[in-house]
């Protein structure tokens, strides 16, 4: 993408992966389709849409396929199965999926500046560069975060180095709860570990429907 | 004026103070001690075999027992036990006593009614394992904490109490632990939280600046002794004591332009002697200075306001007496700093001047007293939430609004993992003062949540406690989170209701609050 392009278009990292839907569904779920005005037309479903539904309207008769049925029950119970982030790579894994878009990213916000989303970027960076996590994006990572930073000490932003140092310990939750000693805040943000990455819930039990 | 009475305490790093609404007045409790009467206590406690021995003044003046190795606020939020002079002592318990004392004291001076409950007040930032070891301590004091605040946020309410003003106020609250920034705007009858920002660094942390000076000085002085200033500062006693006297001379380098450190037999028979001037002491703490205008600086922009447009800078906290701030400040905001308290009639208390004006640093105590009589309840300022991502863009989901009131309730929100390849469930907790400025939120928290690489919803559960801070449970909708892992942001932007009479005031054709007061 050339720069005038990049200039028109602001490239998103996709920090979030969450939305308040499936993106399975269609444009008008939920709503009127152009060729038969007048019916309300759901074309796919979850089985927890209908679980959500359900327990809005109790009095609501549904009819659910074997299929639908059993997936219907293993989504009422919590199962006993852990999954925690140092297992499968998890720890690393999410990083590295962010890693691909980061480098578009930049170049788009060294073009416009926005802090918001050079937060984002840096925060994704410096987790990455941690030495720790023993990621093949280390190096390209440190380099990331510098540029992010120089988004950041931009005039226009009124942010210190040490600014945003806190915001990102802030961010990360490297410092959330800890006690604090009578000594300076380190200068430099130091990342997480692989196996403890800030604010991750680290162990959770997974149903296998039985 | 409520018929009800309440206490408001600010605990803070270096002084606590007491402030009481007994029906019809607002009253700071004078403590007093040997060198005559005072509205401040010294946050001090020192032990002898394990037992409290010395409070306050007396605990400063080192004539009996050991401190504790830091200010007992800051002592909270930690597992591990206080060493103090070989008893090691659990640091909820050496707060406790501290409490069980300034009972002892607002109970002399208050006999209409004992310290059996209060508000208390905590900097935005406290840490919050460290805000429910208060409350265990105060409980331990037989103190029930009936409301927690932040400090910028009570110090702001009695200002408004006292003289309401529209357009946009700031606080900047520099105590002896940390700097509390908060900028609040007047919308109807609610005082908005605009930005709210700490930052651990105050008063303390430049007598620790004097005190490392002082100490290599003497070292160079005294090349046989082989320890290093940190452990000198930081695991001998003399290190403890040496603050003291540290805060004493940045006292005196308030109003003149030199003081000294005096330690006789510091090390073994070697004195310490370390004289500093004023221009010496600004110097060290030069970088501090910038980095807190530059805090307001930014915290106006961030609120779309500048210095030159902001109605009133409050100032609250002990270290903004220091001239080099003071300075920095009236530069900038000339007459529109506020540094004494104006109270109409109704608020005055013992010990106000015959002008009507008080001590600045009673605000906040003042501030907890009003609140809690007015049953204030505090409202999110800005709407809480999590950022959402769908092929349009970046958006903001807030689970609570601008202007709610705060519930004590769990609430459940489920989102949909539209990639879960990694096993992880990027949670993004954002909060929104403006949808058109901000329309994706500003970046609070990244929580990863792992999830089945199956999975594809993520229940999130919102609780709020009433130490203010908000606590975050997620898991896919098919695992459970273990209980033990939730994730806690403890510096959410607070607003609050005005006192009606106050509200009326900022209103353009109202009375002023003198008049309604």
């Amino acid at each position: 993408m050339n720069v005038p392009e990049r200039r028109m278009l602001m490239f998103r990292l996709g920090l979030s992966n969450l939305q308040l839907r499936s993106n399975l569904l269609p444009e008008d779920y939920q709503g009127e389709y152009k060729h038969r005005l007048g019916t309300k037309v759901m074309h796919c479903i979850t089985v927890y849409e209908i679980k959500d539904i359900k327990r809005r309207c109790p009095l609501l008769i549904l009819e659910f396929t074997p299929e639908q049925q059993k997936e219907w029950i293993s989504g009422l119970f919590d199962g006993d199965t852990s999954v925690s982030m140092a297992e499968c790579d998890r720890a690393r894994a999410w990083l590295e999926q962010l890693a691909e878009n980061m480098e578009e990213a930049l170049a788009s916000l060294e073009d416009r500046a926005d802090a918001e989303r050079a937060f984002e970027v840096l925060c994704g960076a410096e987790s990455l560069a941690d030495p720790r996590l023993d990621s093949t994006y280390a190096a390209k990572a440190a380099v990331w975060a510098q540029r992010a930073r120089a988004i950041l000490e931009r005039p226009e932003f009124r942010l210190t180095p040490q600014m945003i140092d806190d915001r990102l310990n802030e961010v990360l939750g490297v410092t959330s709860g800890n006690l604090r000693l009578d000594i300076p805040a380190p200068r430099t943000f130091r990342g997480p570990s692989p196996t403890q990455v800030p604010g991750a819930l680290r162990t959770v039990h997974v149903d296998r429907g039985e | 004026m409520p018929k009800q009475t309440a206490f408001g305490i600010d605990f803070g790093t270096t002084n606590t103070r007491v402030a009481y609404y007994d029906g019809q007045r607002l009253r700071m409790v004078p403590f007093i001690t040997a060198a005559g009467q005072s509205f401040q206590l010294p946050t001090l406690v020192s032990y002898r075999n394990g037992e409290p021995v010395a409070f306050g003044a007396e605990a400063r003046r080192q004539q009996q027992g050991v401190l504790p190795p830091r200010p007992l606020k800051w002592l909270l939020g930690g597992d591990l036990p206080i060493e103090v002079e070989g008893s090691k002592l659990e640091p909820v318990e050496i707060v406790a006593d501290f409490f069980r004392h300034l009972k002892q004291l607002v109970g002399k001076a208050v006999k209409a009614e004992p310290l059996n409950r209060a508000a208390l007040t905590i900097p935005v930032h406290y840490p919050p394992k460290a805000r429910e070891q208060l409350q265990e301590a105060c409980e331990k004091a037989n103190i029930k904490v009936t409301n927690f605040f932040f400090e910028p946020i009570a110090a702001i309410y009695c200002s408004l109490a006292a003289r309401p003003v529209s357009g946009v106020t700031a606080v900047f609250d520099w105590g002896g632990g940390s700097l509390d920034i908060a900028t609040v705007q007047i919308t109807g009858s609610v005082a908005m939280t605009r930005q709210i920002d700490g930052w651990h660094r105050g008063g303390s942390d430049f007598d620790r600046a004097i005190c490392e000076q002082a100490v290599n000085d003497f070292l160079l002085r005294q090349p046989q002794i082989q320890h290093t200033a940190d452990v000198i500062l930081d695991r001998m006693t003399i290190g403890r004591n040496l603050r003291l006297l540290a805060e004493t001379a940045k006292e005196r380098l308030t109003t003149a332009p030199q003081a000294s450190l005096s330690y006789g037999g510091f090390l073994g028979s070697a004195n310490l002697l370390y004289p500093i001037t004023r221009d010496q002491f600004e110097a060290l703490i030069e970088t501090d200075i910038v980095g807190a205008v530059t805090r307001l600086d930014h915290a106006l922009h961030a609120t779309g306001t500048s210095p030159k447009l902001l109605a009133r800078l409050f100032l609250s906290g002990g270290t903004c007496n220091i001239p080099r701030i003071k300075d920095c400040l009236a530069g900038r905001f000339g007459e529109r700093i506020v540094s004494r308290l104006e109270l109409p009639p109704a608020l005055r208390h013992v010990g106000v001047g015959s002008d009507g004006t008080s001590d600045i640093g009673n605000a906040t105590a003042m501030g907890a007293a009003l609140l809690a009589v007015h049953g204030a309840e505090p409202v999110f300022s800005n709407a809480v939430g999590v950022r959402l991502a769908d092929a349009a863009g970046d958006h903001f989901y807030p689970v609570f609004q601008a202007g709610e009131r705060l519930t004590f309730d769990r609430k459940e929100v489920k989102f949909f993992v539209s990639d879960a390849s990694s096993g992880v469930a990027r949670l993004l907790i954002c909060d929104q003062s403006d949808p058109v400025l901000q329309p994706a939120g500003r970046l609070l928290r990244i929580v990863p949540v792992p999830i089945d690489k199956n999975e594809t919803w993520l229940k999130v559960g919102f609780t709020l406690d009433r130490h203010l801070v908000l606590k975050i449970e997620a898991s896919g909708v098919k695992v459970r989170a273990q209980a033990t892992d939730p994730v806690w942001i403890q510096h959410l932007s607070l607003g609050f209701h005005l006192p009606p009479q106050a509200a009326a005031a900022t209103q353009p054709i109202g009375a002023s609050v003198r008049a309604a007061l």
